[in-house]
């Protein structure tokens, strides 16, 4: 990969490869140090991106998913990637809505979250999730039903919000 | 709800551009990955010659009946300025939030300290106060923060290492309430550098 490639790559793709990796942890230094890790393995392993072919983007975005599982792996060693923990009753009073979209997105076992994140931030088909996740097409179905059953329940109460009636509760 | 109004309610949360410093970390330590793609072999190479090199030069110098060299005691200035390698290098870090009328004290690197032994020198903790957002959306977890004990004993500098951006505020207000036992050093109070981890466990 040429200086001029690279630069190409980065200046496409870095806003895409910070928001996922920051909808995906919830933490700006953790989405800026994956960022930062994302395009230094494309620079270091570009033969890994041509051995694949999927778009660039997908390639990067891919690497992202691996690096921010490693790191939530590293802080929930116990805890399965793709498991329905509890529901629980949001406070809507707590926050605004943006802080609780953020929250509830958050709250999406990791393997859900992906593919939530994917799919409406991202605008990825489920095949293209299905390539970065390294899962089939109805696994990722799956996956994104359970999440949005999920969010539905928790984000509920803003449904008229959506509308454009009130934007805080 | 339909898929639709999910999608629209889940528009709302935008995302801010990469920031400018994510630029500067990439592009600074390019050249050391692209160096790195090299290979294993090219590596092993070079550092095969290189140990070769250095023996050959501490067995040139040494006088024939002088003892081995003792592995050296590193000064502890020197310690301390290993340790804190990676924090003073500004690509590496995430920004380093001040506490609005505490003063770092510039120009000496602080005393790193193990996060117990920082703990036992605590005398003031006051509890983290769980955000309500978070707790609403039952997301708990531990954020690690790296901090910077002044001379005083109160905390003049907070650092996010890792944890949840809706609990990380949350972490920093309590660990900026804390208080220390000030800490001497040949007599003069430094200030020190550790780590410490915040819990918000839902109950």
């Amino acid at each position: 990969m040429t200086d001029r490639d690279f630069r190409q790559a980065f200046d496409d793709h870095k806003d895409a490869v910070f928001g996922f990796a920051l909808r995906m942890t919830g933490s700006a230094p953790a989405a800026e140090d994956i960022a930062q890790d994302c395009f230094l393995e494309l620079l270091r392993h570009p033969d890994w991106f041509h051995s694949r072919r999927v778009s660039l983007r997908a390639f990067l975005l891919g690497v992202a998913r691996n690096l921010a599982f490693r790191m939530w792996r590293r802080e929930h060693r116990l805890d399965p990637l793709d498991e329905d923990g509890e529901g629980y009753t949001p406070d809507l009073a707590a926050g605004d809505a943006v802080e609780l979209v953020a929250a509830a997105v958050q709250s999406l076992p990791p393997l859900q979250r992906e593919a939530i994140v994917l799919f409406e931030y991202e605008g990825f088909t489920l095949e293209e999730i299905a390539r970065v996740a390294d899962a089939d097409v109805g696994t990722v179905k799956s996956r994104l039903h359970r999440a949005r059953e999920r969010l539905r329940r928790i984000l509920a109460p803003l449904r008229s919000g959506a509308e454009g009636t009130d934007d805080r509760r | 709800m339909t898929d639709d109004e999910l999608s629209a309610i889940l528009k709302r949360w935008k995302v801010a551009p990469a920031p400018p410093s994510l630029e500067t970390r990439v592009f600074s330590r390019r050249p050391q990955a692209a160096r790195r793609s090299l290979g294993w072999a090219a590596g092993a190479v070079a550092a095969t010659v290189a140990i070769g090199l250095g023996v050959w030069i501490m067995h040139d110098r040494r006088p024939p009946d002088a003892p081995a060299p003792k592995p050296s005691q590193p000064h502890p200035a020197d310690v301390n300025k290993e340790a804190n390698k990676d924090a003073r290098n500004p690509a590496s870090r995430p920004p380093v939030l001040s506490v609005p009328g505490r003063a770092r004290d510039s120009g000496v690197p602080p005393l790193k300290i193990d996060a117990k032994a920082a703990d036992g020198k605590l005398l003031e903790s006051p509890p983290a106060v769980y955000p309500e957002a978070a707790r609403a959306a039952g997301i708990q977890g531990t954020v690690k923060l790296q901090v910077v004990i002044g001379k005083d004993g109160r905390v003049v500098e907070a650092m996010v290492i890792s944890g949840n951006q809706l609990l990380a505020p949350a972490a920093i207000e309590a660990v900026n309430r804390r208080l220390y036992r000030s800490t001497l050093l040949n007599g003069q109070p430094v200030e020190l550098v550790t780590e410490v981890e915040v819990n918000f466990r839902l109950q």
